[in-house]
C-alpha cells in the first residue's frame, strides 16, 4: 500500500485522436452537408502557412457539434443551410456546393453583418449566417491542424487558457441525481 | 456525539460570509461556516491548456450551461450546472441565474470594479419618487468603505464627482492614451465625464474571501470551516422564535446533520439566501421576502475602429487603457424616457479585432482583420434596472434540486425603462466616438436577459419598518433578531454600480454591529 502510495505516473506521451483518424459526417444530409462544406471552403480558405477549415476538419466537427446540439441550434442550421441552397438554386439553378465564387458571393454577402458579442443579428437566416461564419471560425483556429500549423511556423501554441477541471464533483449527485430537468433557454435568447 | 451549539454560524463563504467572518473571529468569537461547494484546489483543479486540446474545441459541451454567457469550454466547471440545482422562468421571461458553488463562492471570479454608493442610490426615491430609500445614507458607511477599499487594495482616481464617491484608493496618475483622450474630450463637450477605471488589486492575482478575509480568521484559531454543507433549512426555536440552528447535508454522501447555533448569518448569495429563508419559512413577516428583485442592464454597447491606429500605423501612446464613465443621467436634470442612469465601461485595445465586427469573409477578411488590429475601441452598459414589486421569486416545491431543497421560479422582466436607458446610452456613446474621430462598426442597442450580470439584488430589502423590509439597517432580521442577512439581498435598490464594495461595507458594519451587541449581551 505504501509502495504504491509513492508510485508516480511514468511519463508516457499521449495524442489526440484527431491526428490518427477522422469523423465521418453522419448529421447532415447529404446536400445539407455539401452546402456546409462549401461554406468552410469560401469562408475560411487556406492562408499562406495555416489549413483551410476544409483541411482543419471544421465541416465534420460541426457536423459532429450540431448534431449533439439541442433542436434550436439544429433547426437554425437545418434551415439556414436549406435557405442558402434555395437562394442559391432561385438565383443561378445550380446547387450551393456547386457555386463557383461569384455566384457564392451573390448568395452571401447581402447578409453579413457587424455584431458583437452575444448578440448575433435577429432575422433568422441573418442570424444564421454570422453565426455558421463564426462557428467555422472558430472549429477552424481552434482545431488540432491549426495548432501543428502555428507550430510549424516557428508560432506559440494557439489558444492556451486556463482550464478548470470539473472540482471534486459529488458522488451521489452525478450517480443519482445528475439528470435533474431545468427548463432551457436558448443561448442566443434575449429579452 | 454530544450536540455542540456554535456562537455564530456563517452560511456561505463568499465576499460578505468572508468578511463576516474575519471580524467576528478577530473579536474573539467563534464562528462556523458551512459552505455548499467544495474546498477550492487552484493546484489540482486548474492548468493552462491549449483550446486544441479540449474535447469541442472551445464550444463546450452541446447545450450544457445555456444560460451562464460567460461560460467557455475552459471554465465550464466553474459554474453550477442547472441540470443539477434546476429553476424556472417563463419562457417569454429569460433569466440567467449565474452560479458559483465552491469556498470562496464567486469572489473568486468577480469583475474586481470596486465603486461606492452615493446617496443618489440610498436616497433615490427622495430624488425621483420610485421605490424606496434605503433606511442608511452614504454617511453610515463613511467609516466603512475606507477599511472595505485598503482591505481590497483598490485603485483610483480621485474625480470629486457627487454620483461618484471618492474612497481610499491607491492612486492611478496614469496618463490618457492618446484615443482615450480625444475620447475624454468628446466627453467634455457633452457633459459626460470620463474618468479613471477603479478596480480592486487583490493579493497575488486574487481578491477573494479565500485571500483577503479567510486567512485572517483561521489565523485567530476560531474559524471552523466545512465544505460540501447544503443547509437546507434554517430551524427555529419554538419557545423564542429566534433562529437555533439548521439542518445541513452532505454534498457527497446525502447524509443529513443538524447543527445548533446562537446566531446565523445567512451570505449565500442572493438568490439562494431566499431561496432558504423560503424553504425555512422564516423572515416573512412583511411579506417582502422574494420581492424588488433588480440588477444592472450589460450587453448593448458600441464597437469602433481608431483609423489613426490601423494597419500597424498607431503612434506609440495612441492605444490601450480603460476608462468609466459613472453615472451622468438624471443627477441634476431631468431625462425623458427612463429614470435613475447608467455606467460605461470602456476599452481601447492594442489586440486582435474582434472579427464578428466586420461584414467580410475569407481572404477579404483576413486582409481587413490585419489592417483593423490594435485598432479596436469599444464601450459596454452597466444600467440600473427598477426594483418592481412584481419582479419576484417563489419557492417550487414541485421540482427539488438534486439534495431535495425545493427550487426557486423566478419572475422578472425589464421594461421600457430599460430599453429607452440603452437607447440614450448608444445615441450619447455613438456622439461621442464620431466627434473623437473614430469609425462606427457596431451599434448594438439589445442589452442581455435580467441576471447577466451576476448582480442580482434584493428580495430581502432592508428597511426601518418591518412591514416593507426583511432586515433592518443593520442587516439584522425583523422577525429573528439573532439572524443577519449580509449578501446583497438586502440591497433596497440596485444602482449601477458592482455591487461587491458596498456588499462588503454593509457587511463589515453588520458584524461589528452583531460583535457589540453579542458582548452587551443583546443577543
Amino acid at each position: 500500500m505504501e509502495a504504491m502510495a509513492r508510485f508516480h505516473t511514468p511519463n508516457i506521451p499521449v495524442s489526440l485522436p484527431d491526428t490518427v483518424a477522422v469523423t465521418d459526417a453522419s448529421y447532415f444530409t447529404p446536400v445539407r452537408y455539401a452546402t456546409l462544406l462549401r461554406l468552410c471552403e469560401i469562408f475560411m480558405p487556406a492562408g499562406d502557412d495555416y489549413p483551410s477549415a476544409t483541411k482543419a476538419g471544421a465541416s465534420q466537427f460541426l457536423d459532429f457539434y450540431i448534431g449533439a446540439s439541442p433542436d434550436e441550434q439544429q433547426t437554425m442550421y437545418n434551415n439556414g443551410l436549406d435557405r442558402v441552397n434555395a437562394d442559391c438554386m432561385k438565383q443561378f439553378n445550380i446547387p450551393f456546393a456547386k457555386a463557383d465564387a461569384k455566384q457564392v458571393d451573390a448568395v452571401i454577402r447581402p447578409h453579413l453583418k457587424g455584431w458583437m458579442n452575444d448578440h448575433p443579428p435577429r432575422e433568422a437566416h441573418v442570424r444564421f449566417i454570422n453565426l455558421v461564419h463564426r462557428d467555422i471560425r472558430t472549429a477552424t483556429i481552434n482545431s488540432p491542424a491549426w495548432a501543428t500549423a502555428a507550430e510549424a511556423v516557428g508560432e506559440r501554441t494557439p489558444g492556451v487558457g486556463l482550464y478548470w477541471h470539473p472540482i471534486d464533483p459529488g458522488i451521489q449527485t452525478w450517480v443519482n441525481h445528475g439528470v435533474a430537468q431545468a427548463t432551457h433557454t436558448p443561448k442566443q435568447k434575449h429579452s | 456525539m454530544a450536540e455542540k451549539k456554535v456562537d455564530v454560524l456563517i452560511i456561505g463563504s463568499g465576499h460578505t460570509g468572508g468578511l463576516a467572518a474575519k471580524i467576528l473571529t478577530e473579536k474573539g468569537i467563534s464562528c462556523t461556516m458551512l459552505d455548499a461547494g467544495p474546498m477550492l484546489d487552484f493546484d489540482k483543479y486548474r492548468e493552462l491548456k491549449p483550446v486544441h486540446e479540449l474535447p469541442y474545441r472551445g464550444f463546450d459541451a452541446p447545450g450544457r450551461l445555456p444560460h451562464v454567457f460567460q461560460s467557455s469550454e475552459f471554465n465550464a466547471n466553474q459554474w453550477v450546472d442547472e441540470k443539477v440545482v434546476p429553476y424556472y422562468h417563463p419562457p417569454e421571461q429569460p433569466y440567467n441565474w449565474v452560479r458559483v458553488r465552491s469556498v470562496g463562492g464567486r469572489s473568486p471570479f468577480w469583475g474586481r470594479q470596486s465603486f461606492r454608493h452615493s446617496d443618489y442610490e440610498f436616497k433615490s426615491k427622495d430624488h425621483d419618487g420610485f421605490g424606496e430609500n434605503w433606511p442608511i445614507s452614504a454617511k453610515d458607511l463613511a467609516e466603512y468603505y475606507p477599511r472595505v477599499e485598503e482591505l481590497f487594495r483598490v485603485t483610483g482616481h480621485k474625480d470629486g464627482l457627487p454620483q461618484y464617491p471618492d474612497g481610499n484608493f491607491i492612486e492611478d496618475n496614469s496618463p490618457w492614451s492618446g484615443a482615450m483622450q480625444r475620447f475624454v474630450d468628446a466627453g467634455k463637450k457633452l457633459g459626460v465625464p470620463v474618468t479613471k477605471p477603479r478596480s480592486a488589486l487583490g493579493k497575488d492575482g486574487l481578491a477573494a474571501s479565500l485571500n483577503l478575509m479567510l486567512p485572517d480568521a483561521v489565523a485567530t484559531g476560531k474559524l471552523t470551516t466545512i465544505p460540501n454543507a447544503i443547509v437546507r433549512q434554517i430551524t427555529a426555536d419554538k419557545n423564542t422564535g429566534l433562529a437555533d440552528g439548521v439542518v445541513f447535508v452532505d454534498r457527497h454522501s446525502h447524509r443529513e446533520m443538524v447543527m445548533k447555533a446562537r446566531v446565523v448569518i445567512v451570505a449565500a448569495g442572493t438568490l439562494e439566501t431566499t431561496r432558504l429563508l423560503m424553504s425555512s419559512e422564516i423572515c416573512n413577516s412583511s411579506g417582502a421576502l422574494g420581492h424588488y428583485l433588480t440588477d444592472q442592464i450589460y450587453g448593448a454597447g458600441i464597437i469602433c475602429s481608431v483609423p489613426e491606429a490601423r494597419d500597424g500605423k498607431a503612434p506609440r501612446g495612441l492605444m490601450g487603457g480603460g476608462a468609466l464613465i459613472p453615472r451622468f443621467r438624471n443627477l441634476e436634470t431631468k431625462t425623458n424616457g427612463f429614470l435613475r442612469g447608467y455606467a460605461v465601461n470602456v476599452s481601447c485595445s492594442n489586440g486582435p479585432f474582434d472579427a464578428r465586427a466586420l461584414p467580410f469573409y475569407g481572404k477579404e477578411l483576413e486582409q481587413k482583420l490585419e489592417s483593423y488590429n490594435g485598432s479596436g475601441f469599444s464601450t459596454n452598459i452597466m444600467g440600473e434596472t427598477l426594483g418592481h414589486y412584481e419582479n419576484h421569486v417563489t419557492l417550487n416545491k414541485q421540482v427539488v434540486d438534486a439534495w431535495g431543497m425545493p427550487t426557486l421560479n423566478i419572475n422578472t422582466k425589464y421594461t421600457t425603462n430599460e430599453t429607452n436607458m440603452s437607447k440614450d446610452y448608444i445615441d450619447t456613446m455613438a456622439a461621442m466616438a464620431e466627434a473623437a474621430g473614430f469609425d462606427i462598426l457596431v451599434k448594438n442597442y439589445e442589452f442581455n436577459p435580467p441576471g447577466y450580470s451576476i448582480h442580482e439584488q434584493g428580495t430581502a430589502r432592508m428597511s426601518d419598518d418591518a412591514k416593507k423590509g426583511v432586515v433592518n439597517k443593520w442587516n439584522q432580521s425583523h422577525d429573528m433578531k439573532n439572524l443577519f442577512i449580509t449578501d446583497a439581498s438586502v440591497f433596497v435598490s440596485a444602482g449601477w454600480q458592482n455591487p461587491t464594495i458596498t456588499m462588503c461595507a454593509l457587511a463589515m458594519r453588520a458584524s461589528e454591529y452583531l460583535a457589540e451587541e453579542m458582548r452587551k449581551g443583546n443577543i
